[in-house]
């Protein structure tokens, strides 16, 4: 760690922790006091809509970010009723660590000029369509004229933009200047950090109602002055015209902001969300932009897809998959219901991850490298309000009674949570999580999971030091492997907790854990597998049918270390742990009961005929319907960890710290056991990377520098930089590169036990290690050595 | 230190805002003396706000409801003129450019000459009777009623004094340095509880410290030791062990405590009282809050001041 990126804090800082985060302070805050280099879960929602989104606006929401951060914190907000009257509230059963409010920015603009009675076009018909409460059925076509821009090929700004004197751009600009104000006053830049908020926005494509929506979530405060939406974007492509503008304002600005964009909804794409790249360098680029996907939320889950009554899945024989479905498969004129043979497989997360290891074969870049987030897309700025139990809908009056809950919105859900593996809950080291894949995705409930894979020397189930040796000799939840074990199955450890709950609502037994694969043989066919590997399916717990109180006990912990009996060294392969809970009562079915309608009940049908035709829905189940289910299953999904055959297979390193200022050396060699399509030091430059929270080494071989030595072997003629010696052999193993460092400063390396990633670039190949080193003989060295 | 607080993003949003919305609009309170000039609000007026708002809510106004729209009518009105007496009709560019704008449609002469078809308009009595001229006025006067001016920097001493009166919104809880030792529920079955006890007094004499301790116990998946505060732990164990820590003394094995996972032995290593941070720690929060009550406070002041020179009589009551 230098001291000089440091000094900012030592105002603030009593104690900085000992070990240094892999990450940089980016911030003006104290470090918190509950940081913990081995991790802890934070439990968030990253998809949050107040006011300013029009549809919410129309919805009856009338809410504004700050109410949304209140409402995370355990506020309690007013929400929309069937009149657009704000008569009802809710407070969360219990807060989030942190949240991001993200308005659709399509029309921040238009959606503040006609909320001020002072603008010009506030008694326009476009404003009071925005602001009138309108009957049910007319609440679809005000929706429809105020998003329809976002579903049209040359989208444009509504025509009040048009008139003199009515700046569209500056109430876009004021808005964004809310939302910051309302994110900085919710962040606790304090030691307790008893909350993070977070800047973001949606970017709402939705062409001819596919939606290929995203959400922005920036690192810190330095975000750019003004937002992009599909509007300004859709000249470049969508999305790439949105990446574009997030590189140019953002990323490539050079002014300290960074930021990832989460795709969400794929299940509404008509198979769009996932397409193909056009080469390896738009794959890269995604691959880097794109770290995660929000696969649940209240608008359906996105993991994969199985149909019940067909006996049958998109790509998938997976019976699980029949969870939390849409119907449709897009919004707009082509969103109707479609037989499962003929629904995108794309639509769902499971088949693009499988697509992403084909491409990388055929590329050498995966596009669809994604960690896994969910959230809610409340749009009445209920923040995290996700319990099945109780559960206020999460749309403005499109939800806001009994009748339209059933009615109308029977197939959406309270929605889920995204969870990160952080040192602590600040901005720096929760975006860090994001960046890196360390998360996990809920539906709702907040089980505690742990998942790795590697060597894993050590690892056991019951070993108090499990995580630590994880770390140490394995890769977290959403990173990569190369053939740590030879020919050999990585290990796989996973751990998880149930959710703890509330004294009111305790949580619920775990059932059993799976770990999901996905692979690609040697003729590119994609193939997946689910294997059970802790608990027991047949556990008998399941609901009383008369109080919905759960019967029959599963398990508070599960636990296996585990490896594939499928492994082939040569095939890329993906791995993530599904952790299911035991069955509880569905929100519906609460819902349905309370109207006098037991799902249960072998005349449903009579109890429903006389509730009333709104609660019909209330005798969907299993018997009837693809997917519904009087009974849900709560779960959670840990993001991947790639196994790549030209991935980093083992690093060997040691920094020797001399006895005089200068003197340090960094010996290091990196094996790889089969060489990547973009390894080529005559034509490529090759990068070298060593990192903490400081770069510890960097330094690029530029193409030729390394000269032939025999037909397998290129070696440095003289130092280059840093670098003392370089050595690169290409032959029928793989790939082994060895460098040593003349004597240098590298005070930048941390002397204590720390996380360090090695990472190397060639082309467009990119692949990482990342582990804890540790300090042996006064040696830094990897740790699981 | 004020002035980075001052060159923060955050805190020129008024500024800005004002600048890109075209404007240099600043606060002067207008001369008090002479005769009060009226607004009457008649029944005409009464029956339009009437309609607007039946047209928007699907049913006319109640009482409440349509006292408040009187009020905004008025202060609309108050607005509109204070923009005039200052000049503003005359000075903003986005208000000239509707005028020629206008006057192209409804002029006879086809004069291409920007100054003589904004005569024309304000001969007609556009920039009165327009009702864009007027709104976009009227926004401009609101914007200038909760300018802050330069004496309404946030200041070292106003923060201060601001987390002083707020304190409760700032506060930092109470944190507690703990290890504990674990016995999972899963694990001992129906032995848990005896296994628990047994395993505290083994522990107490002595007593074990805390970092031997740990490995008498299962390993749990949030580890040993936590820096916490009370809320923290009752998301993490439940509330029934939050309370029993917040009981605990410190320096000594105490439990069984339960979680919903199993039973825990724990040893409080220390504890760090509450406190209301120093402003430093908080400043940006403490600055946005401050800057939001002010530029209400000065809507407020600002409008009180111009309704006292008016003289308001609503006909129609």
């Amino acid at each position: 760690m230098r001291l000089a990126s440091f000094a900012a804090l030592l105002l603030l800082a009593s104690s900085a922790p000992a070990a240094p985060p892999p990450w940089q302070r980016t911030e003006t805050r104290a470090p918190c006091a509950g940081f913990d280099l081995l991790r802890n879960p934070y439990f968030g929602d990253l998809h949050i809509h107040t006011r300013f989104s029009a549809d919410a606006y129309i919805f009856g929401t009338r809410v504004a970010p700050r109410d949304a951060y209140s409402f995370a914190r355990g506020g309690t907000i007013p929400f929309s009723d069937d009149d657009e009257q704000q008569t009802r509230s809710a407070h969360i059963d219990r807060p989030l660590d942190f949240a991001a409010v993200t308005d659709h920015s399509e029309f921040f603009g238009e959606v503040r000029l006609c909320e001020t009675p002072d603008s010009s076009v506030y008694t326009s018909q476009q404003c009071q369509i925005l602001r009138q409460a309108e009957p049910p059925d007319q609440q679809f076509p005000a929706t429809v004229q105020w998003l329809y821009p976002a579903g049209i090929p040359n989208p444009a700004h509504h025509l009040m933009c048009n008139d003199p004197g009515v700046d569209c751009t500056a109430a876009m600009v004021s808005v964004w200047q809310d939302i910051q104000s309302a994110a900085e006053e919710a962040y606790d830049r304090t030691a307790s950090c008893s909350f993070t908020s977070f800047l973001g926005y949606e970017y709402t494509a939705s062409p001819l109602g596919r939606h290929l929506h995203r959400n922005v979530i920036f690192r810190n405060e330095h975000v750019p002055p003004t937002v992009s939406s599909f509007i300004e974007t859709a000249a470049g492509g969508t999305p790439q015209g949105f990446w574009s503008a997030i590189e140019a304002t953002c990323l490539h600005a050079g002014t300290g902001c960074d930021a990832v964009v989460i795709p969400h909804n794929s299940n509404l794409s008509g198979g769009d969300q996932f397409r193909d790249p056009a080469d390896a360098a738009e794959a890269l680029r995604r691959q880097t932009i794109e770290p995660l996907v929000e696969i649940h939320q209240i608008k359906g889950n996105s993991e994969c897809r199985f149909d019940r009554l067909a006996r049958a899945g998109a790509g998938t024989a997976d019976e699980l998959c029949t969870f939390e479905q849409l119907d449709v498969a897009q919004e707009g004129p082509a969103g109707v219901p479609l037989p499962i043979d003929q629904y995108p497989l794309r639509n769902m997360v499971r088949n693009a991850l499988k697509d992403g290891l084909a491409l990388e074969d055929q590329l050498g870049v995966n596009p669809f490298r994604f960690g896994f987030v969910g959230s809610t897309d409340n749009h009445d700025g209920a923040a995290g309000s996700v319990a099945e139990s109780g559960w206020a809908g999460g749309q403005g009056n499109n939800d806001s009674s009994p009748v339209r809950q059933i009615r109308d919105n029977l197939r959406t859900n309270p929605g889920g949570l995204a969870v990160a593996w952080a040192e602590e809950n600040s901005r720096d080291a929760l975006f860090s999580a994001l960046a890196r894949r360390e998360t996990y995705a809920t539906s709702g409930t907040r089980p505690v999971v742990r998942f790795f894979g590697g060597r894993l020397a050590r690892v056991a189930c019951g070993s108090p030091a499990l995580v630590h040796d994880a770390y140490a000799s394995g890769v977290p939840m959403g990173g990569e492997l190369g053939a740590v074990r030879g020919q050999r199955s990585p290990l796989f450890a996973v751990w998880a907790a149930k959710d703890p709950g509330t004294d009111d609502a305790p949580g619920t037994d775990l059932q059993r854990v799976q770990i999901v694969k996905g692979w690609v043989d040697a003729l590119g066919t994609t193939h997946e597998r689910v294997f059970d590997v802790a608990g027991d399916a047949a556990n008998g717990a399941d609901v009383d049918p008369a109080t919905c109180a759960p019967r029959g006990a599963g398990a508070h912990e599960l636990c296996a270390v585990w490896q594939d009996p499928t492994f082939s060294s040569r095939e890329r392969a993906f791995y993530y742990a599904r952790v299911l809970e035991n069955p509880t009562c569905r929100w519906s079915t609460r819902v349905c009961r309370a109207a006098g309608v037991d799902p249960f009940a072998p005349d449903c049908a009579a109890q429903a005929t006389a509730a009333g035709a709104a609660f019909a829905g209330c005798c969907q189940g299993p018997g009837n319907d693809a997917f519904l289910d009087p009974l849900v299953q709560e779960r959670a999904w840990t993001s991947p960890i790639w196994y790549r055959p030209d991935g980093i297979a083992r690093v060997r390193a040691k920094v020797q710290y001399g006895a005089r200022p200068g003197t340090d050396r960094l010996a290091l060699q990196l094996a790889l056991a089969r060489i990547p399509k973009d390894m080529d030091p005559a034509h490529l430059d090759l990068t070298l990377s060593v990192r903490d929270d400081d770069d510890i080494l960097a330094v690029t071989i530029p193409a030729g520098t390394l000269v032939p030595m025999g037909q397998k072997r290129f070696e440095l003629a003289t130092p280059l930089g840093p670098l003392a010696r370089a050595t690169l052999l290409l032959g029928k193993h793989g790939a082994r590169l060895s460098v040593a460092t003349a004597p240098m400063d590298l005070t930048a390396a941390d002397r204590s036990e720390h996380m360090v990633t090695v990472s190397l670039a060639s082309g467009t190949y990119r692949a990482s290690s990342t582990r804890l080193w540790v300090v042996r003989q006064g040696r830094l060295v990897p740790g699981g050595a | 230190v004020t002035d980075r607080v001052l060159r923060a993003p955050l805190l020129h949003f008024l500024v800005l805002g004002a600048v890109l919305l075209g404007l240099r609009v600043r606060w002067d309170a207008g001369r008090a003396g002479g005769e009060r000039p009226r607004i009457v609000i008649d029944a005409g007026d009464l029956g339009r706000l009437r309609e607007a708002w039946a047209e928007e809510h699907g049913s006319p106004p109640g009482p409440a409801a349509e006292e408040r729209l009187v009020r905004e009518a008025v202060d609309e009105e108050i607005l509109f003129r204070e923009a005039v007496a200052r000049g503003f009709d005359r000075s903003d560019a986005a208000v000239r450019e509707r005028l020629v704008r206008l006057a192209g449609f409804v002029g006879e002469e086809t004069s291409r000459d920007r100054d003589v078809l904004e005569r024309d308009a304000r001969r007609l009595g556009l920039e009165r009777g327009d009702l864009v001229v007027r709104r976009h006025l009227v926004g401009m006067m609101r914007l200038a009623a909760e300018w802050l001016g330069p004496d309404d920097r946030p200041s070292g001493d106003r923060l201060e004094a601001y987390l002083a009166a707020h304190a409760a919104d700032f506060a930092e809880p109470a944190r507690v340095r703990l290890t504990q030792v674990y016995l999972s529920g899963d694990v001992h079955g129906g032995a848990l509880e005896a296994d628990a006890r047994r395993l505290l007094d083994a522990l107490s004499r002595g007593p074990t410290p805390p970092e031997e301790a740990v490995s008498r116990g299962d390993a749990f998946i949030r580890g040993a030791t936590f820096d916490a505060t009370r809320a923290e732990l009752e998301r993490t164990f439940g509330a029934q062990l939050a309370a029993g820590v917040e009981a605990a003394p410190a320096g000594r094995w105490v439990g069984p405590l339960r979680s919903g996972y199993g039973l825990h032995l724990v040893w409080v290593h220390g504890r760090e009282p509450g406190r209301t941070p120093p402003l430093a720690e908080v400043r940006g929060r403490v600055a946005q809050a401050w800057l939001r009550e002010r530029r209400e406070q000065r809507e407020r002041e600002a409008m009180d001041e111009m309704r006292s020179r008016y003289l308001v009589a609503v006909e129609a009551h």
